[in-house]
């Protein structure tokens, strides 16, 4: 039981830091850049593919001794795109907001790498649970992700966070930062952060 | 069926079987299979007494006999449908081991996709109301909102959209009048804007609201701020960016936006003069106004 | 220096030449132009220019300093892309904006590639289009020879506010009419503009004055100009003047001081002579291009940091032939 709560935590921990699907994996980007505009629809962007890469993960792990070797891909992506309809029909159903914002993003979630990647490197070798597990943790680590470089991007490319003014007034946002090449400098400042914060770590032994 | 089976049901059916406990109580209550040899056997014992009663008897029991075999074979065949239901996955799960390799792509595939399209059909039915009730409320939102006050708004069909327009609406008020909105949908910089844009009898613009847009925060966006959209109150046909009477000063640095919203409210504008010039209008109207 | 290890023994001829040293003849060639700034634009002018230049040297020293990494403000390298920074800005902007400019030329676009001479991108010109972020500022032009008071110069608090903000001759020139400047005065300076471009003599003389030092070589100036100036001719707008159209385009906007200062930077253009000239005939190209049909109307900024991309490609291209090798491999550039 106790080697069962371990590997539940490193799970979560790969997901969130070590295995970080967007800043150390540098899987699923160009959603991250399009949508971190806003911690709004950061957040609802993450939950929304955390859902559709839990069922995805599990759904392929169930299906896993029947899906031929050659055809596999295809399956995949019926699946993932069954998921990714019913999140997208179901926010234009009761979050229609949310909806109009992310737009054209929540279908694009089908081609998101992170989930297919999970599913091919994970989802068809491991148990059922496992897979689930991994897709939560991937899902939260990419979430996290997302919310860290949106409350970078919505501060200070519009000065607000959540829509609530946050900057003194005389601060006038920098336009570029709600942009892609403020997307991408965020990016690259989080990852060398996140890069010497672990190395520090490894440095100190305790890895 | 195998001999040891055949044993075990004959151990389990060691009582009385129930469809057998119908018979009449002459025929000897032993195993079905058994039943068939046992009876003539019996039966001779039994018609040993009296010769008319034999002869009854012997039909008697015939026809038990009969109907005890018909019960035992029925009992098999059942005991039989079960045995094959619970071999049922292994088998299947040989047949597909054992299959061609097309066949197996061909049947997951088919499998997964129709299961996948039932959850969707599924799902569909259970959104399609609350999605087509959100875009109704937005669309009234939107009417009231370029033409306030009316006392009722109707879509008008197959009336002649030019450009990006997409529906046509008519608003009457209580004093008989009638004006138009329409809703437009031309591409911005991130994709359509759709907008609704009020266009009194006369011609000139009354209003223009915002539906949704996807364009750039801040920037782009400036585009559907209440200041912007203010500008084009009173246009009329030919409105266009510049300097002039009947135009409009685009937003710095969101070109493209702001011409999108003013190609939307061309565009309705040209709708509603199509709309009033057509035989729609006239056959409508009858005396004219 | 007095690290530097000699290679062959003496006698030796030494060169007093060193980075500090060319990028002091850089800082006096940029005198002229930012001099006349501030006949032009009032003091205000000199101060963004000094803050611009402090930051930069402040940001360098930082950032070596916690990254223990030994210093190198002493190559006055920061001092040019301060004053490079300054001249890519209206006088009206407010002081903050050189600051922030300076951050990311400096900390972003230099340091964190690895400091002078492995930066890819021209650093005054990458925070110039950084500093687009706040299109209205950036666009303020002020017109020439109003002085501009030191605090507080946004163009609504200026009196004057007519005079004040003005449209420059490129704004003019993108609809395809000749501005209504005479040419002296484009010459001169009397245009509305940004601090450092506006002059076109200034920029010339400091041109000239680096070409004699040997600082730059006019490979690149002249095939940027070039381009820029046979394109402007061939397609000039039907009904136009076609020599002025194309004298007017030379003179305007940031084409002189882009291709004498900023295309000409060492680590951010070819090496090889025949991959500097390309790398002006692109920039020219691209500038046009941009001029025409871009929705921008200046093209200066955008074609030299697309260029700069280039660069290493371009380098390919002119590699000189090996002594002894064949003229002709098959696979052309890249081998």
């Amino acid at each position: 039981m106790k080697s069962d709560l371990k590997s539940v935590g490193s799970r979560f921990s790969d997901g969130l830091i070590f295995q970080n699907p967007v800043t150390v994996l540098l899987l699923g980007m160009c959603p991250v850049m399009a949508v971190s505009v806003s911690v709004f629809n950061g957040i609802g962007m993450g939950l929304s593919a955390t859902f559709v890469l839990i069922f995805s993960n599990t759904v392929i792990s169930l299906l896993r001794k029947f899906i031929p070797e050659n055809v596999r891909i295809a399956a995949y992506i019926v699946v993932i795109a069954t998921f990714v309809t019913i999140v997208d029909m179901l926010l234009q159903a009761f979050f229609p907001q949310l909806s109009k914002s992310l737009g054209l993003f929540i279908p694009l979630i089908v081609v998101n790498c992170i989930i297919l990647a999970r599913a091919e490197a994970f989802a068809r070798v491991n148990g059922v649970f496992n897979s689930a597990l991994d897709g939560l943790a991937m899902g939260i680590g990419f979430t996290a992700a997302l919310i860290a470089m949106s409350v970078v991007r919505e501060a200070l490319g519009a000065g607000t966070l959540l829509g609530v003014p946050v900057m003194p007034p005389g601060f006038r946002p920098a336009l570029l930062m709600g942009l892609a090449p403020g997307g991408f400098i965020t990016l690259g400042f989080i990852i060398a952060a996140m890069q010497w914060a672990l190395n520090r770590r490894k440095r100190k032994g305790k890895l | 069926m195998s001999d040891f089976e055949r044993e075990g049901r004959f151990d389990e059916a060691s009582g009385i079987p129930e469809e057998v406990s119908e018979i009449p109580a002459e025929t000897p209550a032993d195993a079905p299979v058994d039943a068939p040899a046992d009876a003539p056997e019996s039966a001779p014992e039994d018609a040993g007494g009296t010769e008319e009663q034999s002869a009854e008897e012997t039909a008697a029991a015939e026809a038990a006999e009969a109907a005890a075999k018909a019960t035992a074979e029925r009992l098999a065949k059942k005991a039989a449908a079960r045995e094959k239901r619970r071999e049922l996955p292994r088998v299947l799960a040989g047949m597909f081991r054992n299959m061609p390799p097309s066949a197996k792509m061909a049947l997951s595939l088919f499998v997964i996709t129709s299961v996948s399209a039932a959850l969707l059909a599924a799902t569909h039915i259970l959104t399609e109301r609350p999605i087509s009730e959100h875009r109704q409320a937005a669309v009234e939102r939107a009417l009231a909102e370029v033409l306030p006050g009316r006392a009722g708004y109707a879509l008008i069909d197959g009336a002649e959209l030019p450009g990006s327009a997409r529906e046509l609406y008519a608003a009457y008020s209580y004093d008989g009048g009638e004006d138009y909105a329409v809703n437009v949908a031309p591409n911005g910089y991130g994709g359509e804007i759709e907008m609704m844009v009020g266009v009194d009898a006369g011609g000139s613009v009354t209003g223009v609201s915002i539906v949704s847009m996807t364009e750039t925060a801040g920037l782009g966006t400036k585009a559907g701020s209440p200041e912007f959209l203010g500008r084009f109150t009173g246009k009329r046909a030919g409105v266009s960016i510049g300097r002039g009477d009947n135009d409009i000063d685009a937003i710095a640095g969101a070109t493209i936006s702001s011409r999108a919203v003013t190609t939307g409210v061309s565009d309705a504008l040209a709708a509603v003069a199509a709309y009033t010039a057509s035989s729609y209008y006239y056959a409508e109207e009858g005396d004219g106004q | 220096m007095s690290r530097e290890l000699i290679v062959s023994s003496s006698p030796h001829v030494k060169v007093s030449d060193g980075t500090s040293s060319i990028m002091l003849d850089v800082i006096i060639a940029l005198a002229f132009p930012i001099g006349i700034t501030v006949f032009q634009f009032g003091p205000r002018a000199a101060v963004i220019a000094a803050v611009s230049a402090a930051s930069c040297v402040a940001f360098e020293y930082l950032y070596r300093r916690m990254m223990k990494k030994p210093g190198s403000i002493s190559d006055l390298s920061a001092v040019v892309t301060g004053l490079l920074i300054a001249m890519c800005l209206p006088a009206s902007v407010p002081y903050w904006m050189p600051v922030v400019g300076a951050f990311f030329a400096i900390v972003v676009v230099k340091q964190l590639f690895g400091g002078l001479g492995k930066n890819f991108m021209n650093p005054a010109l990458a925070a110039r289009a950084f500093l687009l972020s706040w299109p209205a500022a950036m666009t303020a032009w002020t017109a020439s020879g109003v002085s501009l008071p030191l605090w507080d110069a946004s163009a609504s608090a200026t009196p004057g506010a007519d005079a004040v903000a003005a449209a420059t001759p490129l704004a003019s020139l993108k609809t395809g009419i000749i501005p209504n400047i005479s040419l002296p005065d484009m010459f001169l300076g009397h245009i509305p503009g940004s601090m450092g471009e506006v002059s076109a003599v200034m920029l010339l003389l400091g041109g000239f004055y680096l070409w004699v030092r040997g600082v730059i070589s006019l490979r690149i100036p002249l095939s940027y100009m070039g381009t820029v100036a046979a394109l402007t001719f061939a397609f000039a707008p039907a009904g136009a003047d076609r020599p002025m159209f194309m004298l007017y385009h030379l003179l305007s906007g940031g084409l002189i001081l882009g291709a004498v200062f900023m295309a000409t930077d060492y680590s951010t253009s070819p090496v090889t002579r025949r991959g500097q000239v390309l790398f002006g005939v692109g920039c020219g190209l691209l500038t046009v291009f941009i001029r025409f049909f871009g929705s921008l109307p200046e093209g200066v900024c955008f074609s030299i940091l697309i260029m700069n991309a280039c660069a290493w490609l371009l380098d390919k291209a002119g590699r000189p032939r090996r002594f002894g090798a064949r003229a002709k491999r098959k696979g052309g550039i890249g081998l």
